[in-house]
């Protein structure tokens, strides 16, 4: 992901939800699209739609690979 | 019982002097009548004309040490294993290095074998670690786990 933005760290405006995170992020990387990735907020993986409030902490997370 | 977040994470390859010093560490626990050890080893995998060199981990080390605090408390009671110890190698790890190792110990086989069985499974799919494959060439891919 770092390689296809070439931003480990990005910064959002005011974001209100995780859905809405995701539109903006594949409007600005539109390869991101075909990237299988999950979100994770505050180090918690989340399922659906989650609201985004002021110092949390959000993660993108392709494919997990490890071992 | 409750245990604290252990780290798993080890700078550089797992030595087999250090799996060495853990299996003797367990000579003082005498209700323990079996162990079962698993080791990952980085496989130079041939990939059109080149090889595989080594595989750089990179983890979200907060998240990992978490989802791991979580499948300790799940696994131990489940099995009742005595004990269960779980490392993971961070960056460079050269092909034929051992990257991963999980050691848990029961008072019979079945359970230390199963346990450990989980836990390289739920390693493997549910911490936020992820591998680079990099090649003798320099180039470089994502790795990809299979299924087994």
């Amino acid at each position: 992901m770092k390689e296809l933005t070439g931003n480990a760290e990005l910064i959002f405006g005011q974001v209100p939800d995780t859905d809405q995170l995701k539109k903006e992020l594949i409007s600005s990387f539109p390869q991101l699209e075909k990237l299988p990735f999950l979100i994770a907020v505050d180090k918690e993986l989340i399922q659906t739609n989650t609201p985004i409030t002021d110092g949390q902490e959000l993660a993108l997370l392709p494919p997990y690979s490890g071992g | 019982m409750k245990h604290q977040v252990k780290n798993i994470f080890i700078d550089g390859p797992i030595e087999p002097a250090f799996i060495a010093e853990k299996i003797a560490a367990h000579q003082t626990k005498t209700a323990i009548g079996g162990h079962s050890i698993f080791m990952g080893q980085v496989r130079a995998d041939l990939m059109e004309d080149k090889r595989i060199a080594a595989i750089e981990y990179t983890a979200y080390t907060d998240m990992a040490l978490q989802m791991m605090h979580g499948i300790r408390e799940t696994v131990i009671p489940k099995y009742q294993l005595t004990c269960m110890h779980v490392y993971h190698s961070l960056g460079k790890i050269a092909a034929g290095q051992i990257c991963f190792f999980v050691f848990t110990s029961a008072p019979h086989r079945k359970a230390a074998i199963d346990g450990c069985s989980e836990i390289v499974e739920r390693v493997k799919s549910e911490l936020p670690i992820w591998g680079k494959e990099l090649f003798d060439d320099e180039s470089f891919q994502w790795k990809v786990n299979q299924p087994l």
